[in-house]
């Protein structure tokens, strides 16, 4: 498995506005890592991915993401990092008025994808992996909430990108989707991306084996954190 | 039941598209109309003006063809818009018909002299204009008195100032309210998308990128409001132009090409530029003030 350092923190303090977030801040995570961010509600676990995909500006601290720099990192090159990222949220925000195929092609379209069959056979194959092959014609309101996260989950694979950052994706699921997704996660990670979860479901951390930073007083405590990257083995028992 | 959803779906985005440019067409329509009034103003300001002038009277020793030198000498003048020689005779006449009694018999001679009435050309119909035309007029031998009423003159250039002024005053107005309007339209209408605006920055696209169909949604918005607002004028123009033909000529191509014309660059440019603005607002702020 690659251990190469995709996501490398050291001091960061994360602000919202002018308010204090998290401070003190120093996590390495590796290609290959399933991690998950665990903390109460409003411990900072979104405002810590926010920092991560360039919604919130890094002002205190380094990090290095996907190899690039984050305070250094100008509005207009946001998009290019968010290119070597994908993001799955907990309510999809899928593009509402198109199909999934057109919100596939949307996201190839904006980062660059020219030739049109190249796209279509891509999307195909993005369907596929996520068992929406045959579903691409349909809008995402007529997806079941499983679905619609699948395709969200095919979206944030679209480039292929080192890292997933997904916050709460199972936080509108039913026990039964929700480890259907976390199965798919799962075999992301074990595809050698960086798979960044928050999470509130313990049920499913004690299923699925991975990393677990603490968020709490401000801070996010490594201290418990144990780095397991997942491997066929692991990742079969806990499937099973 | 999906073929069904999907026509909803189609339906309720093809009704936001129609009520923005229905919004921007009746907002255009009153902007044009106003158009109309201030181009049709500045044509009634130029016909009264056009219809001030002076009269030169001649010597009484003044042949016909040294009076009609004079006036092919006139003619030629910037600031003359047409000429007019009243012979002696001619004279007598009109003010016969004024008086209403035969003077020349009473006097036993007639005492009026030839002159040419000339009609300026509005830009010239100012006490100032009128005062180096009487000056240079005056060096003429032939030429015994330039006269005009100076105090008319005065009062028309005044009152169509006036007026003008205020037109102009309520123009501001009305062209303010319609790009707060427009702007307004635009601005709900990008409103509502604002979530899909975000999701399209957070999947790494440009904000060119994200821009460019909502601008080019906004500026073709902007053009078909802009179409539908000169279809409605057409139809107020045809219908004034039938029952009141005194104050607007239907004929009038060109005044109706630059109406036409206002409107579309007017539709188009504040739609454009309220769209460009309200995007990049959207693009600008983070996802926690979205709500």
């Amino acid at each position: 498995m690659a251990s190469e350092t995709i996501i490398d923190l050291t001091n960061v303090q994360v602000f919202i506005k002018k308010h204090l977030v998290l401070s003190n801040v120093s996590i390495q995570i590796n290609k290959g890592e399933f991690v998950f961010l665990v903390g109460k509600n409003g411990s900072g676990k979104s405002s810590f991915l926010k920092t991560l995909y360039g919604e919130l500006k890094l002002e205190h601290g380094e990090g290095n993401v996907a190899g690039f720099n984050l305070k250094e990192l100008k509005r207009k090159k946001v998009p290019f990092l968010r290119r070597e990222i994908g993001i799955v949220f907990q309510d999809f925000q899928l593009l509402t008025d198109r199909s999934v195929n057109d919100n596939l092609k949307f996201v190839m379209k904006a980062t660059g994808w020219k030739e049109k069959r190249k796209m279509e056979e891509a999307i195909q194959e993005l369907l596929t992996k996520v068992g929406l092959g045959t579903k691409g014609f349909k809008f995402p309101h007529e997806l079941s909430g499983g679905e619609q996260q699948r395709v969200a989950i095919a979206r944030a694979l679209v480039n292929d990108p080192d890292i997933i950052l997904a916050d709460e994706p199972t936080g509108n699921l039913d026990p039964e989707t929700s480890n259907e997704i976390m199965k798919l996660l799962f075999s992301i990670a074990q595809n050698g991306k960086a798979v960044l979860m928050a999470t509130h479901d313990y049920e499913l951390m004690a299923k699925f084996p991975g990393r677990k930073l603490s968020f709490e007083k401000g801070t996010i405590d490594p201290g418990i954190a144990k780095v397991e990257v997942p491997n066929e083995k692991n990742a079969s028992q806990s499937i099973d | 039941m999906s073929k069904e959803e999907k026509k909803v779906a189609r339906k309720s985005i093809r009704t936001s598209y129609i009520s923005t440019i229905i919004s921007i067409s009746l907002v255009l329509f009153m902007l044009g109309l106003l158009g109309l009034i201030i181009l049709n103003a500045q044509k009634l300001s130029n016909h009264v003006k056009e219809n001030i002038g002076f009269s030169i009277f001649l010597h009484e020793n003044t042949t016909v063809e040294q009076a009609a030198k004079i006036q092919e000498t006139l003619n030629k003048q910037a600031y003359v818009k047409r000429t007019k020689f009243i012979n002696k005779e001619e004279a007598a006449k009109l003010l016969q018909q004024d008086l209403g009694e035969d003077f020349v018999q009473f006097l036993g001679y007639n005492p009026l002299l030839a002159s040419i009435d000339v009609n300026m050309n509005a830009a010239y119909a100012h006490p100032d204009s009128i005062g180096w035309i009487e000056a240079s007029l005056a060096r003429n031998p032939q030429i015994l008195e330039v006269s005009y009423q100076k105090d008319l003159i005065s009062a028309v250039n005044s009152n169509v100032r006036k007026i003008g002024a205020i037109l102009l005053g309520f123009s501001l107005l009305l062209l303010i309210v319609v790009i707060a309007l427009i702007n307004n339209t635009i601005r709900l209408a990008i409103y509502s998308k604002r979530f899909l605006i975000k999701t399209m920055q957070l999947v790494g696209a440009t904000g060119g990128f994200i821009r460019r169909p909502f601008v080019w949604r906004g500026i073709v918005n902007g053009f078909v409001s802009a179409l539908i607002a000169i279809a409605l004028l057409s139809g107020v123009i045809y219908s004034v132009a039938q029952n009141m033909p005194d104050i607007l000529d239907i004929a009038d191509l060109e005044l109706y090409g630059i109406l036409g014309a206002g409107v579309i660059v007017l539709g188009v440019l504040i739609s454009w530029i309220s769209t460009s603005l309200a995007v990049r607002k959207f693009l600008r702020i983070q996802s926690t003030d979205l709500y």
